[in-house]
This record gives structure tokens, sequence and C-alpha cells, in this order.
């Protein structure tokens, strides 16, 4: 059976419930933030794909929005987390208890 | 191609850029006054919209970038409500300057900014447009909402709307994959056109969902609501009332957006969803209000439950509930912001925001005490105030669709039940004023006259909506004609 | 051949994937970062296959370039070695597999039962020339938006992150 779509889709939702595994069970905020960008990644997969079986290029130009936008979000965010840790010394969930939850 | 179309958006970018630049040049304590510089920038952009700008009868929809950029009716009521809501957040603004410690001038610029994000958001006609001015608007608010550094719960604030925010991220963006790789479209119009014959494709319909999700993290519904305690507890004052306001009004002009322009046909089937996530977060934003006793994570909880009343609206799936929508947004404009701006003035010093510090408002200032009264009543539903009136709206236009299934009256059943419980503490916010129990501090508090201004101005909208709500419903009526 | 590639850069993207989220033998942050480069370009093999080559080398030049450069220098700022060793909660490890399971089971389902409308005979090319053509027509407005979108991040983190600013 040749490679379709279908292999990609399954590829992509694979990638994309790790990436959101990873959201709800670390504990540790980077991580987090990476599997954050697990998730994008999966659903950029996805557009590509899409874009190639149907032969429409609007899929790929919207992951170059997603890359862009993921990018300044990295930043801010980490520039965020930064300034967390270096009035509170740590970078873990559980610690963020100001704001009771 | 027609840039005049995009009037709004270029002015409001030109007055932000311009503030960041002066910023340059200003001594320091001339910055402070930059907020009324923008204040008044966008007042006059709020003239020119109101004045200057009109679609004409022949063409009630005009597009510009192919079809990306759509000017109708909805998206002109949604930019000027933008536009007032952003006028009175900078003003409320530049009391708060002396709180934050260093940046103001950017403050200022980065609100432009997210109301940029808005203005956008409210014209989006296809998913690349939607995904980019709503990340507009996120970005901004990651910065604005951790702009106060020196405090802990602004920085974790941050962060915790930062993880929720890139996770409601994720979902939309997958949602768009997956409606976009079955329609072969991003774009509303050409998705209207064929979105009916994948009315039966479950992976077109598991990407709307997941799209539903990212825009329901943006409005606060249940269950996507668990940021917004903490968020509007820690973030900076006028920040949560932009929050409150701007991102809730962008998160409904774009769900309305989606759900009647791109997939109406779809949306006609899923009542049943609507009608349980507005039931729900009516009533566990109430029930989780009560126990509360700081005053901004109280309004937290409050919007998760006014989220729920504004989807009652969405789920009614007529036109009386989405032009109901819209009636209830702009009341709760005037309240929710004049509410914040007492929050602002009032609470200056008192640490975590307490019920308990605005004991003794009456005679500290008796107009903040007033406002604060009055708003509370409106947000509970009380007569006259805009609050009742969109209320009853909403209620109506659940109602008269009560006919075509049961769940409609079991929704406005619980809808009332909900402001029944709302009532008590509303009023427990007033009694904390009004009671004559030992308040620490008596002195009276100073009312710019900005501030004075935008306080009657808030109260005569309360009051107007209310007491004379045809005008804006005319609108309001207007603005949703072209959905489905 | 190419079939042999797919497998071969899925099984790696997944795999990578899944050592990002929990490496059995490590638990640092930087582990981490150094899987998610590979997970990254991994994918970007599978970008090749699609023939989208200018994503391809865009997923390589600023994911695994600048974002993870970024993500590596956080993690090496802040020194988080003391934060290894903190327990990872069961309940929270079957309640995620659960939930996370249950999505990716309603969704494969419905893939199994949707018809996709793939064409057999893909020809679409991911060249730089086709996409700019796009980019700068028809999606010229979110591309000026995200410059926009970049602008506001750089303010916001030079304001986030400078020691006293005035």
């Amino acid at each position: 059976m040749t490679v379709g779509l279908e292999h990609y889709l399954v590829v992509s939702a694979l990638l994309f419930c790790l990436g959101l595994l990873g959201v709800i069970v670390r504990r540790n905020l980077l991580v987090i933030y990476m599997s954050l960008e697990l998730m994008l990644n999966a659903a950029n997969l996805a557009l590509v794909a899409f874009s190639r079986f149907t032969n429409n290029l609007d899929g790929q130009v919207f992951v170059f929005f997603t890359i862009t936008v993921a990018a300044a979000e990295v930043s801010v965010g980490l520039a965020l987390i930064v300034a967390l840790y270096r009035k509170r010394q740590t970078a873990h969930v559980e610690d963020l208890t100001t704001l009771k939850l | 191609m027609n840039l005049s179309l995009l009037s709004h958006e270029l002015l409001v970018l030109a007055l932000g850029l311009g503030l960041l630049l002066v910023d340059l040049w200003l001594p320091v304590p001339a910055k402070r006054k930059l907020g009324y510089v923008a204040a008044a920038g966008v007042g006059l952009i709020l003239l020119y919209s109101l004045f200057c700008v009109q679609l004409p009868a022949s063409s009630p929809v005009q597009y510009a970038f192919g079809q990306m950029y759509a000017l109708d009716g909805l998206a002109l009521f949604f930019k000027r409500f933008f536009l007032l809501a952003a006028l009175i957040v900078l003003l409320m603004s530049v009391e708060f300057a002396d709180r934050i410690a260093s940046g103001i001038a950017e403050f200022y610029a980065l609100m432009l900014f997210a109301l940029s994000g808005m203005l956008f958001a409210s014209s989006a006609n296809d998913f690349a447009l939607l995904f980019v001015s709503l990340e507009l608007i996120t970005v901004t608010f990651y910065v604005l909402t951790s702009f106060q550094r020196a405090r802990v719960t602004s920085l974790e604030a941050g962060v915790k709307y930062l993880i929720i925010g890139a996770l409601s991220t994720a979902f939309t963006v997958y949602g768009i994959a997956l409606v976009y790789g079955i329609s072969h479209t991003l774009n509303f119009g050409l998705l209207s056109g064929v979105a009916a014959q994948y009315g039966d494709n479950k992976i077109f319909l598991f990407g709307l969902a997941l799209v539903l999700v990212g825009l329901g993290f943006k409005i606060a519904a249940f269950p996507f609501q668990i940021w917004a305690p903490d968020v509007y507890q820690g973030a900076p004052t006028p920040v949560t009332a932009f929050l409150a306001i701007g991102s809730k009004a962008a998160g409904f002009a774009l769900l309305l957006r989606v759900l009647f322009i791109a997939v109406p046909d779809i949306t006609a089937r899923w009542s049943n969803l609507l009608i349980i996530i507005s039931g729900v977060s009516i009533l566990y934003g109430n029930l989780c209000a009560i126990p509360q006793r700081n005053l901004k994570r109280l309004l937290g909880y409050s919007s998760i439950a006014h989220a729920g009343y504004l989807l009652l609206g969405v789920a009614a799936l007529s036109a009386a509930g989405r032009s109901a929508v819209l009636y209830y947004l702009s009341g709760y404009l005037f309240t929710v912001l004049s509410a914040f701006t007492v929050i602002c003035l009032a609470l200056r010093g008192v640490e975590g925001e307490d019920v308990g510090g605005l004991a003794g408002l009456h005679r500290r200032s008796p107009l903040l005490a007033a406002t604060m009264t009055l708003a509370m009543a409106s947000l509970a539903g009380i007569p006259p105030l805009a609050g009742f009136f969109g209320k009853f709206l909403l209620l109506k236009a659940v109602v008269e669709q009560g006919p075509t299934h049961p769940g409609y009256y079991c929704l406005t059943f619980t809808a009332l039940a909900g402001v029944v419980i709302s009532l008590y503490y509303y009023f427990g916010v007033v009694r904390a004023m009004y009671w004559p129990g030992e308040a620490a501090d008596l002195s009276p508090i100073v009312v710019s006259k900005p501030i004075r201004l935008t306080l009657y101005g808030c109260i005569g909208g309360m009051l107007y909506l209310g007491l004379f709500p045809n005008g804006l419903l005319e609108a309001a009526n207007q603005a949703v004609k072209l959905l489905r | 051949m190419q079939d042999a590639l797919f497998y071969t850069f899925a099984f790696l993207t997944l795999m990578f994937g899944f050592l990002v989220i929990a490496n059995p033998f490590s638990r640092n942050p930087v582990t981490s970062a150094m899987f998610l480069v590979l997970t990254i370009i991994s994918l970007a093999g599978l970008f090749v296959l699609l023939h989208a080559f200018f994503l391809a080398a865009v997923q390589v030049l600023v994911y695994a370039g600048a974002v993870m450069v970024l993500f590596l220098f956080v993690i090496m700022l802040l020194d988080l070695k003391a934060e290894e060793r903190r327990k990872i909660k069961t309940l929270g490890v079957v309640g995620g597999l659960i939930s996370t399971g249950a999505i990716l089971a309603i969704f494969l389902s419905s893939l199994l039962k949707a018809p996709l409308g793939a064409t057999q005979s893909p020809v679409v090319e991911g060249g730089t020339v086709a996409l700019a053509k796009l980019l700068f027509t028809q999606y010229l407005l979110p591309f000026e938006i995200v410059s926009l979108l970049l602008l506001v991040a750089i303010v916001g983190v030079v304001l986030l992150s400078k020691k006293d600013l005035k």
C-alpha cells in the first residue's frame, strides 16, 4: 500500500496527542512549552500533507504564518518564564501558588 | 483593492507607532500624559468612524485583499465597540500609570496594538486573518498581563495566560488544518458554499469543534475557563478591564463569523452543544463567584457567567438572539469598565484587592460608590439598567425558540437561577461599600476630571441603554442582518 | 524508496517526540530540548517528502535554528538541575493518558470513516516562487499583521527582560 494522506494524518495526530500528553503530565514550564511546540508542529504537518494531496498551496502559506507566530510566541514566553524565575527561582507549575487555583 | 476600507486599523496603528517614536524624545515625567494623547487619538478615530464611515446601501459587504477582509455591518459595529472600550481603558490606564514602574509609553502602545488586532479580527473573513489577528491580541496580552514585573502575581498571571493561550492556539491551528484539508479552502465565503456537503464528514466536524475550543478559551466559556480567575486577579487593572471586554468581544465577533457566516448549515445542528455550554458556564461562574473575597477574581468568575449569558443568544440560533448578543455586549462594556475604573481608583493602596477595601467608599467618594452600585446592579440585571434589558432580550430570544427544542426551556430556567444566585455576591460588594464597619482609611479619593467624565459617560450609557434601548437595538439588528 | 523514507522519518519523528515528553533516562529539560530539535529535523524530512521544500528549509532554519537555540539558551541561563527530581503524579499521568487517548480514538475512528477527498496524483510543489506569489498577493494582509506581531514581540521581550527601564 502506497503512502497516502491518511498515513501523514495518523502521524500528525499521534504527534499532537504526544504534545497534549506532555502538557498535561509534565510539570516543568519549559518542557510544557516544548510540548506545545510539538502540538503546533503536528498541526503544521497536517496542513502540509493536506496541501500536497489536495493540490492547493494555501495550507503551506498558513504553515508559514504558524511558524512565524510560534517564533514570536516563544520569544515572549521565554522572556516571561525568565522574568518569573528571577523573582521566584522556579520554573515549576506547582510552585505557581500566589494566585490560588 | 481599496485601502480606505482599512482606515480604522491603519489610523490606530499609526497612532501606536507614533507613540512608540515620540516616547524616545519625551522627558520621563511627561510620558504618563501620553495616555491622554492616545485616548484623544482613539476618540477622534471613533468620531471619524461614527460620522464619516458608512456602508453604501447598494453593497452591504465590501471586501479588501481578495476576500480576506470584509467590512460589513457586523464588522463596523464591533470596530466602534472596540474603539469605545479602548478609549475608556486608556483613560483608566493614565490613573494607573504611577503603579507601572517603567515603560508606560510602551504600555499605551501595546494597548493600541491589541486594539488593532481586535479591529482586524472583527473583519476576518478568512481563517488566515482570524488566526493572525487572534494571535496579535493574545501575544500582546501576554506582555500586558505581566507588565507589573515587580509583582509576582502579575508574572504568574502572565505565565498562566501564556500556557493556556498557547494551548488554545495549538487547538485552533489543528482545527483549521482539518477544516481546510476537507473543504480545500480557508475563506469563509467559499467555505459557506461547500460546508453543507461536509455536514456528515467526521473529520470536518472534528476540526470545526477544535476551532470552537480555541475560541472558547478566548471568551472563557466552560470548560475552557480555568485561566480567567487567575489572570483577571493578577493582571494590572486596566489590562484586566481590556481583557474582560475587548478580548471577550473579539472572541464573540469571531464566533459569530465562524458559526453564522462560514458554516451556518452545520451550526444549525449544534444547538444541543451550545445550550449545554451556555448553561454550565452560567452556573459554574455564578456558583464559584460566591466565596470570593478578591474583587478582581470575583469579576473573573462573573465574566465566565456572562460568557454563558452571551452564549444564550448564540445558542438561540436566531437573528433576535444574535442582535441580543451585540446589545448585551454594549451594556456589558459600560458596566464592566465602570466597575474596573472604580477598582483602579478605590483599591489603590489595598493589597489583594479585598472587597473589604471598599468599606466606607460612599464617604470617601460618593461618585465612585454610586458608580460601583450601579455597575453591580447592572451586572446582576436590575431594571432599569442596561444589564436588565440585555438579559431580557437574550432570554426572550431563547424562549422564542422553545417550541423547537425543550432544551431551550431548561436553559431559560438555568439562566434565571444564575441571575438569582448572582444577586447574592453582587450585593455583597454593594454592602461592603455602605456597611458602617471600621474603615481603615477614610481620606477622600481625588477623582481627576477625565475619569469623572468617563464615569458619567458610563453611568449615562448604562441608564440610556436600559431606558431607551431602541436606537442601539436597531443598529444591532442592522449589524446581524447578513448572518444566517 | 519514498515509502521507506516516509516510514523512517515518521518513526523518528514520533520516537523523538516521545522522548521530548518522557525520557526514561533523564528528566533534564536540556535533553528534552535536544530531542525536540531532532523531532523538528525529522519533520523537515517529512516536509521534503511532501514536496514542501521551502517550508522544510524554514523549519530547520527558524525552528531548529532560532527557536531551539533560544530554548537551550534559557535552560542554560536558568540552571534548572535542582528541579529534576520531582515526582510525577500518577493521577495526572492516568488522567492525561485517558483524555489524550480518548481524543486520539475519536480522531482515528473518524479518519477511517470520513472521505478525505485526496487526489491520487499530487502535483503541487511548495517552491519558494509559488509560495511567495501567494504570500504577497492573496495573503498580503496576514503577512503584514505578522510583521506587526513580531514588532510587539520585540517590544514585549525588551520590556520583560530589561533590568531597569525608564
